[in-house]
């Protein structure tokens, strides 16, 4: 008994510090980040791995998520006779949810898991510490132009997955229901707002930080060889994706009872 | 050049009775400082250096000086705390308990901007020479220059040519490579290129020859002697490699147990009738440094082909000659004894 409460006191102090550790390095590299004009080179690196780099992948998962919504949406629509309002129904969602959160979940697990890794491998082979006997501060160097990527990427690749679902929904409406594209864009423009498309952009520059956070955090903190970067990396991808919806929780309730009654 | 041991070996090692006549405290018993010798001037004093992981304690006071100039080797079997020792030599660490004094610098007491101070007055080859894959190595050795001096790239090429070619390599060739497109021992070098490209006072070396074959470790060792010599700069070696340490030390000193059990020049090493080291320097399987780990009894066993056997000169089988020169019987011990 007594062993099962040490057990699980134990795990809750482990993450608990781990968690208190992560924000730590937040705040440090958020102290940094004016710095990060001395070393635009890897930020532009960083940027073309990390957004170039996933748009065709994210471009394809939204466009199929928007043909799919178009199908089963339609459906029942039809049914009720409101296809019209098709356009509406999915530009809402990618503009406020599907695309900030697919964008999150393809950088995390395209991005965020190589950062991870490649930090992880830096540390494990002493490269992080020979940084530091150089004077030079890895937060500076390592984790700043990577946070900084995301932080200019994630809203871009958010708005290609935006644009992209979007229309993907369109076509494949045009296609089975036989809507024209025209119906189906004032749909969409009928009910999209300012507050829509920019707090999914503000959202994903949130989930770009955690994201980024969590990969740097880790790999910075990896031990063991080769199993500590597989774990590293394991770790990236599951902490990131519960964040990312936690957060993604508190931010809608906060658009949908603060944001949307102040701006519409 | 200093010589490299030459020692015809036996087919016997110290018996375990012999071995067993060193109480375990006096195996683990610190060597004093050495009164430091005319001429001789202290660059680094470590004093009762101590450091613990949780429960596990990895060093238990710790007194040794480097002198300016000279080159200090560390030896030590695995789990000895040699790597932890180097950390706190190079500021990556604060001991527990103690100090480290170097270039007049308190260690353990010195602010960010102190450690970066004296970070730049140090060089350090990793073991596996820890550079950055993703950068050339004209970035990689000039990186210090560019992000911390923040020097114009023509003299940052400059003075990594210059250094690379310090260390004889081929700068030209090699100045856009990756790290990966490098043999084993050109990293080491081009390691060695970044540790002197900020004409460093102090240069550590964190296990230089490990993984190397024989050709080019003899190389990097006298790179070592040849940087130490032209340079003046004084070196920090930690190795677990006899013949490395016999070639480039001026002094040597033994870890075990998180204690240095002997400290001197290549004689009094080779003179210490300290069981450890007398493994160490024999390679034998039965000793202090394996015991629970082998299941041999007092059975002598033969050296496995290759490992360099240290013994008696005398030929003589008796327990007391198994011991290189003094053996247990032999001149009372300068260290190690409580």
């Amino acid at each position: 008994m007594f062993k099962i409460v040490e057990w699980t006191g134990e795990v809750i102090l482990r993450h608990a510090r781990s968690a208190g550790r992560t924000v730590a390095l937040g705040l440090v590299a958020a102290r940094t980040l004016p710095q990060a004009r001395q070393n635009m080179r890897q930020v532009i690196r960083q940027i073309d791995l990390c957004g170039f780099g996933s748009i065709l992948v994210l471009s394809l998962i939204a466009g199929l998520t928007g043909m799919i919504m178009a199908v089963q949406t339609g459906t029942e629509l039809l049914r009720f006779g409101v296809l019209d309002n098709i356009g509406a129904i999915i530009g809402a969602t990618f503009c406020r949810e599907m695309g900030p959160v697919w964008a999150a979940v393809i950088v995390l697990a395209r991005v965020g898991s190589a950062m991870a890794a490649e930090l992880g491998t830096m540390t494990v082979n002493e490269e992080v510490d020979a940084l530091r006997v150089m004077s030079i501060d890895p937060v500076r160097y390592l984790v700043v132009p990577r946070l900084l990527a995301l932080i200019i990427a994630m809203p871009l690749l958010t708005a290609i997955a935006d644009a992209v679902g979007i229309l993907g929904g369109g076509f494949a409406t045009q296609a089975i229901f036989g809507q024209p594209m025209s119906v189906y864009m004032n749909s969409v423009w009928s009910l999209i707002t300012g507050v829509d498309f920019y707090s999914g952009l503000a959202k994903s520059v949130v989930f770009g930080v955690i994201i980024g956070t969590i990969a740097c955090d880790q790999g910075l903190n990896t031990r063991g060889g080769a199993e500590g970067v597989g774990r590293a990396t394991t770790s990236t991808v599951v902490l990131s994706i519960v964040f990312v919806l936690v957060s993604n929780l508190v931010m809608t309730s906060f658009t949908i009872r603060v944001l949307k009654p102040l701006f519409g | 050049m200093r010589r490299l041991p030459t020692d015809p070996g036996t087919d016997r090692y110290p018996p375990r009775a012999a071995i067993e006549e060193w109480p375990s405290e006096r195996l683990e018993a610190a060597a004093p400082v050495d009164p430091v010798p005319e001429g001789k001037e202290v660059f680094a004093a470590v004093r009762s250096l101590k450091k613990s992981f949780g429960p596990r304690r990895i060093l238990r006071g710790i007194n040794f000086d480097i002198y300016r100039g000279e080159t200090f080797v560390i030896l030590g079997g695995s789990g000895s705390g040699k790597t932890t020792l180097l950390k706190h030599l190079m500021g990556m660490l604060k001991p527990d308990y103690g100090t480290i004094t170097i270039g007049g610098q308190d260690l353990a007491k010195a602010n960010e901007s102190e450690m970066g101070a004296y970070r730049r007055t140090m060089g350090v080859l990793f073991q596996n020479a820890a550079l950055l894959n993703s950068l050339s190595v004209l970035e990689n050795v000039g990186l210090p220059l560019i992000e911390v001096d923040q020097r114009p790239l023509d003299e940052v090429q400059a003075r990594v040519i210059a250094a690379l070619k310090r260390v004889f390599l081929p700068a030209e060739e090699i100045l856009h490579l990756k790290p990966a497109d490098l043999s084993g021992g050109m990293r080491k070098r081009v390691g060695i290129a970044r540790a002197i490209i900020q004409d460093p006072q102090l240069i550590f070396y964190d296990e230089p020859t490990t993984g190397l074959d024989p050709v080019t470790v003899n190389g990097v060792n006298e790179l070592t002697l040849d940087l130490q010599q032209s340079l003046g700069v004084t070196s920090v070696v930690i190795t677990h490699d006899l013949d490395a340490a016999y070639m480039i030390a001026d002094r040597i000193a033994v870890l075990y147990k998180g204690r240095f059990i002997a400290i001197g020049n290549q004689d009094a090493i080779e003179a210490d009738p300290h069981p450890v080291l007398r493994q160490l320097l024999s390679g034998s399987t039965i000793g202090p440094l394996t015991e629970g780990y082998t299941d041999t009894g007092d059975r002598p066993r033969p050296a496995p082909k290759g490992i360099r056997r240290r013994s008696s000169t005398d030929g003589d089988k008796t327990p007391s000659a198994s011991f290189p020169a003094s053996g247990l019987t032999g001149p009372e011990p300068t260290h190690g004894q409580s």
